[in-house]
Order: structure tokens, then sequence, then C-alpha cells
């Protein structure tokens, strides 16, 4: 005879694939929706970025030739002339208005600082840009004019660069990567986890109780931990597919993002190829407890709601739970993490991926975490099973 | 077959069913009367192992329902009215094959019974339809075939009829004529009396948590000297009311 955990199990998986809301909460919207959504943002800032270079008019107001050659020089500079440029520029007709001061050509001569303001829009992205092209024209060519005077003077133009400073780049590619992608993987899969599990969760316990299903579950000869386990392993399941689809699909949609020119990571590719199989068992270890985890403690909040929809407010703060631990190491760089960190509840999961994607693989963290993660998952689905045993989970009001 | 001895139950302290004793015997009909909150479906709910007596004990088959509460819910096949407690995305004959496999029955034994219920209740038509569409009636049926899928020897039945149209309610009628017929013990709550007259062997009367009446009909309406229900039970319940 099969198992009871297993008979409940089965019929709750071939009720799930039936349901549309099940389809796209778990399944659709981590596999084409959260892709697509990250694709356009990409895209959109690439393009914004792209833009933001090209055709960029600048009024100038005065004249002097060797100002205007240099910013001529700039192939996606243009000089316009308007009658207002104050006015164009908060029209965003041009995107930095040039001021030569009067007195600018005979300062130059007399050797004293000849003024020159570039004003610009610092809420406008475009406008901020050609401030800071304009800005390194203008000191390009002010350090021109300063060679100039002591090549005249004969004096070689290094005497007021007494020091070479160079910058080496120490990160490796996937860690530069890493340092990207820290982020927004483990938030994505995190909340995959959650999204995934939510409305199975919800649909299972509370939706069951409001259609009178759990009782009549209950007065079949199986007790209630085989109940019990047999829906936890089907949400769990659901959640875990959910955030291995957006594992999937997050690095088929890295495959198409657009990498941003002039952009510090320009060269870096958004793909997780460097990753060894060792690391995304890793991640999808990790995963699995935090599903379990979600999993039971979800059900055992749905427990909690006469309503289907009761749940769902009740579930709805899950997300906020697995946002806070992404964003409180959002800013750290891997070695500044605490070591405490790989010990707490979902916190231990999105800090290891942030390390393992870093290209970091401590087995000593790894240990920590799928311990303390089991841990958590043991606790959760324990206090699940309090709940489920209790008298008021059929008996209303 | 059923013994229901000195059972107590509180939600919270308030008493829902207070020193309730009754027997059922195999192959009899007992009605359950009372109004709403009168501790009927609680009691059932007792019985069929769902909830716990705060007090007392309960035996189905012998077996007492805290000590051997699988083994109970093996003999009892049990409907709970209003709800039918039916998955809607599921097909009638998944819905029945679910409760078969948690019953413990073999695949062949869960074909062969499905058929056989569903040409004795008339449902060969929808078999193969989502519960989802189905109309009270055609889900009344699927329930009452779900719940005595594995053949039970007891049936429990609460407010069977609640909420069904004339010829359901005549089909369910028949149906516990038939399971009757067939030997089975079946306990039900109801406050149709005319459905618990035309039925029942004898009727438990139950006012706020308290037995108020158990014996046979005919001794019922000897002892008020009246053979109209509605009116006996108003008494009763009238007196049970004012204590």
């Amino acid at each position: 005879m099969k198992r009871g955990w297993w008979i409940v199990f089965q019929k709750e998986i071939k009720e799930l694939l039936t349901d549309r809301k099940m389809w796209l909460g778990s399944i659709v919207l981590p596999l084409l929706v959260m892709p697509a959504l990250m694709l356009f943002i990409a895209k959109m800032q690439a393009g914004a970025a792209e833009d933001a270079r090209k055709n960029i008019n600048v009024a100038l107001v005065g004249h002097n030739a060797r100002v205007e050659q240099a910013i001529s020089k700039i192939p996606e500079m243009h000089l316009v002339e308007k009658s207002d440029p104050l006015q164009a520029l908060k029209d965003g007709d041009v995107r930095a208005v040039v001021t030569i001061g009067e007195q600018f050509d005979q300062q130059v001569q007399a050797q004293k600082p000849a003024g020159l303001t570039i004003a610009y829009d610092p809420s406008n992205q475009k406008s901020e840009a050609a401030h800071g092209l304009v800005q390194q024209t203008l000191q390009v060519l002010s350090q021109e004019v300063a060679a100039e005077r002591l090549t005249k003077l004969n004096v070689p133009p290094e005497t007021l660069l007494p020091f070479d400073v160079q910058s080496i780049d120490t990160s490796e590619e996937n860690q530069k990567a890493g340092s990207a992608l820290g982020f927004i993987v483990p938030l994505l899969l995190v909340l995959s986890c959650v999204t995934g599990a939510m409305p199975v969760a919800t649909d299972l316990m509370a939706g069951e109780k409001e259609r009178g299903t759990l009782e009549a579950l209950l007065t079949a000869p199986v007790n209630s931990r085989q109940v019990l386990t047999g829906k936890l392993l089907s949400v769990s399941v659901m959640s875990f597919l959910s955030a291995l689809l957006s594992t999937l699909a997050m690095v088929a949609t890295f495959r198409f993002m657009p990498s941003s020119e002039g952009d510090s990571s320009q060269d870096l590719h958004f793909s997780l190829s460097y990753l060894s199989a060792v690391d995304v068992l890793t991640i999808l270890g990790a995963l699995f407890f935090v599903s379990i985890m979600f999993g039971a403690l979800m059900l055992g909040v749905s427990s909690l709601a006469k309503t289907y929809k009761e749940a769902q407010t009740y579930l709805a703060p899950f997300v906020f739970v697995a946002m806070v631990p992404v964003y409180a190491t959002m800013m750290m760089s891997i070695n500044e993490i605490p070591t405490q960190y790989f010990l707490l509840p979902v916190l231990n999961t999105t800090t290891l991926m942030k390390e393992v994607l870093y290209g970091v693989s401590d087995p000593a963290h790894v240990a920590m975490v799928f311990g303390s993660s089991l841990v958590f998952a043991i606790l959760a689905v324990v206090l699940t099973a309090n709940l489920f045993r209790r008298e008021s989970l059929i008996v209303k009001g | 077959m059923i013994l229901v001895e000195r059972v107590t139950k509180k939600f919270k302290k308030i008493p829902a069913v207070s020193d309730l004793s009754l027997e059922v015997g195999q192959g009899e009909v007992v009605g359950l009367l009372g109004e709403n909150g009168a501790g009927k479906t609680t009691t059932l709910r007792m019985i069929s192992t769902v909830l716990s007596p705060t007090e007392g004990r309960i035996v189905v088959d012998g077996m007492d329902t805290l000590q051997r509460p699988e083994e109970v819910r093996k003999r009892i096949g049990i409907l709970f009215g209003g709800e039918t407690g039916l998955y809607e995305k599921l097909t009638a004959r998944d819905n029945i094959a679910y409760f078969g496999r948690l019953y413990g029955l073999e695949e062949r034994t869960i074909r062969e019974r499905t058929e056989e219920l569903a040409k004795r209740f008339d449902m060969a038509g929808f078999l193969d339809r989502k519960v989802g569409g189905f109309s009270k009636g055609m889900r009344q049926k699927v329930a009452i075939a779900r719940s005595v899928v594995h053949d039970p020897a007891v049936i429990l039945f609460d407010e069977p009829t609640s909420g069904l149209d004339i010829t359901s309610a005549n089909m369910f009628r028949r149906l516990v004529q038939e399971f009757k017929a067939e030997g089975k013990t079946i306990l039900f709550s109801s406050h149709i009396m005319s459905e618990v007259e035309r039925l029942c062997d004898r009727a438990v009367i139950l006012h706020r948590g308290e037995l108020q009446y158990n014996g046979t009909l005919e001794a019922l309406f000897a002892t008020h000297g009246s053979r109209d229900l509605d009116e006996i039970f108003m008494n009763i319940v009238g007196a049970g009311g004012a204590r």
C-alpha cells in the first residue's frame, strides 16, 4: 500500500498542474516575467546610457576659438546657438551651457585664471553626462595651455607631475561579475522561493479549509503528520521548482544582457558560466533548505487564516522577509561579512550565494549554512506540525 | 456499533456538548435532531475522530476513537453537509479515487468500486468531468460516492439534504434506505422532521449540547400524545431551553 503522504503529494501536484493560478505564480512568473523585466530594465538603462553619449547639444555663450575647437573635436558634441541658453537647458534642448568670461582672452594672455562656467541640470542624467564630458574636455585644454606656457619658460611640463599614479585592477573576471551579480541573483532566487511557495501554501491550507476539503481529508485513515508531509512536500517542490526555473531563466537572460559602453563594467559579461558544478549545487542546496523552511512556515501561517484571501494577507510580508537579508549585505564586500551572518535564517543563504558568485568557496561557510538551514527547516516543520494538530484548524469561530 | 459514553466537548471552556451518552446498534438508522448550535456537528466530528472529547469516550465497532483513531476512520464514511468538500479542479472519478487510495484500496478495487457507485448514483455521464462546473445535486452524489468508496460499516451524514433540490433530496433518502437494507449503521443530523420520521428507527434530540430525548419515534409520539414531530420538537426544545 502506498504511504499516505505520497498519495497526498501526488494528488496535490496533479491538482496544482491543472491550476492556472499556480502556473502563473510558480512557473510563468519566474520563467518569463522576471527575466523579461530584467532584460527590459537592462536594455532601457543601456539605451539611456547610449543616448546620453549621442547628439550632445552644448550652447556656448561668448567666444574663444580654442574652447570652441576643443568642444567641436568631440564627435558626439554639437555646438548650438540659442537666444536664451539657460531656458534651452531647462527645456532640455541643450544638455550644457558653457559661458566664456568677458575678459577670458585677456586673462589667458596675462596668464591669469580665466573664467569658464558650465551650467547643467543634475536632475537630468543626460545633462549630467554631458557635464562630465565637457568638464573633461576643458580640463585637457587647460592642461595643454599650461604645458605650452611651461615650454615657453623652458620648463618641461612633467615638472608639474611629480607622481605617476597608476591603478591596477586586481580583481578577476568572475569577481567583477560576482560583485555585480551578488545582489541581484540572491534577491531573485530567494524571492522566487517565496513567490513559488506562496500561492501553493495559500491554496493547500486556507483554500482547503475554506472549501471544506481539509475536514474531509482529515476523516480519512491517514494521520495528520502524513497529510502535512504531503502538503509540505508539494509547497517545497513548487518553491524549489520556481527557484530552479529562475536560475535557468537568469542564465539565459544574462546571455542576452546588453553591456553599456563607457561603463566601468564595460568588459564585464554578465555570464554565470564561470560557476562550477559544485558552485551551482551549493546554491541549489542552500535554496532547498530555504524552500522547506518557507514552505513549512507559509503552511503554518496559512493554517491560521479562515479564508484564501485572509491567508494572502498574512503571507504577503514573507516577500519582505526574503528581501531584507539581501539588502543587509548589499553594500558589503564578501570579506566584510560577519561570520554570524552564515548562521542566521535566510541571511545565511543569501550570504553564501553572494560568496559563491564572487568565486569564493569556503567549506566551513557551506557547512555552517547547510547546518543552520537544516535546523531552521526542522524548527519550521515542528512549529507547523503543532499548528496543524490544533482543533481550531477545523472548527470555525 | 457506535457508543458515546458521557461525552463532553468544550471549546475554550464553553461546552458545545455536555455529558452526552447514546448508542447506535448495527443496521440502525438514527436521526440526530437539534437547532443550529445544538452540538450535532460537534458530536459527529468527535465520532469521526476529527475532534477529541474533553471528557468521556467514544467507541466505534469496538475501537476507541482516542486510542485507535485510524482504525475508527477506516470503518466510517462521513459526509458533511453544506460544503461537499470536493476538489473542484479534479474530476469526479479523481475525487473518488483519491479517497479510495487514502482508505488503502487497491487501484483495481477503486476502478471497480467507482464504476459500481457511478451506476448506482447515476453519475456515469459526468464521472470524468471536473467537479468545478457541477450542480449542488451532482456534487452531493460525488461526495456520497467518495464517502462510501471503501464500503464502510458506519455512515455519518451531517445535514445531508441541506441546500439540495427535491430530486436530489429524494435520491438521498432512497440511498439511506438502501444502505439500511445492506445492514449499515447510519447516524445523520438533520433539522427536517419529516426526513427523520421517514428514515429513522430512533431519534436523538439535542438542545444546547445536552441530550433531550433518545428513543424510538413511536415512543416519542406516545409520550407526547401527538404524531406531529415539529410540535413535539418545539415542546422538547422549549422545555430544555427553559431549564
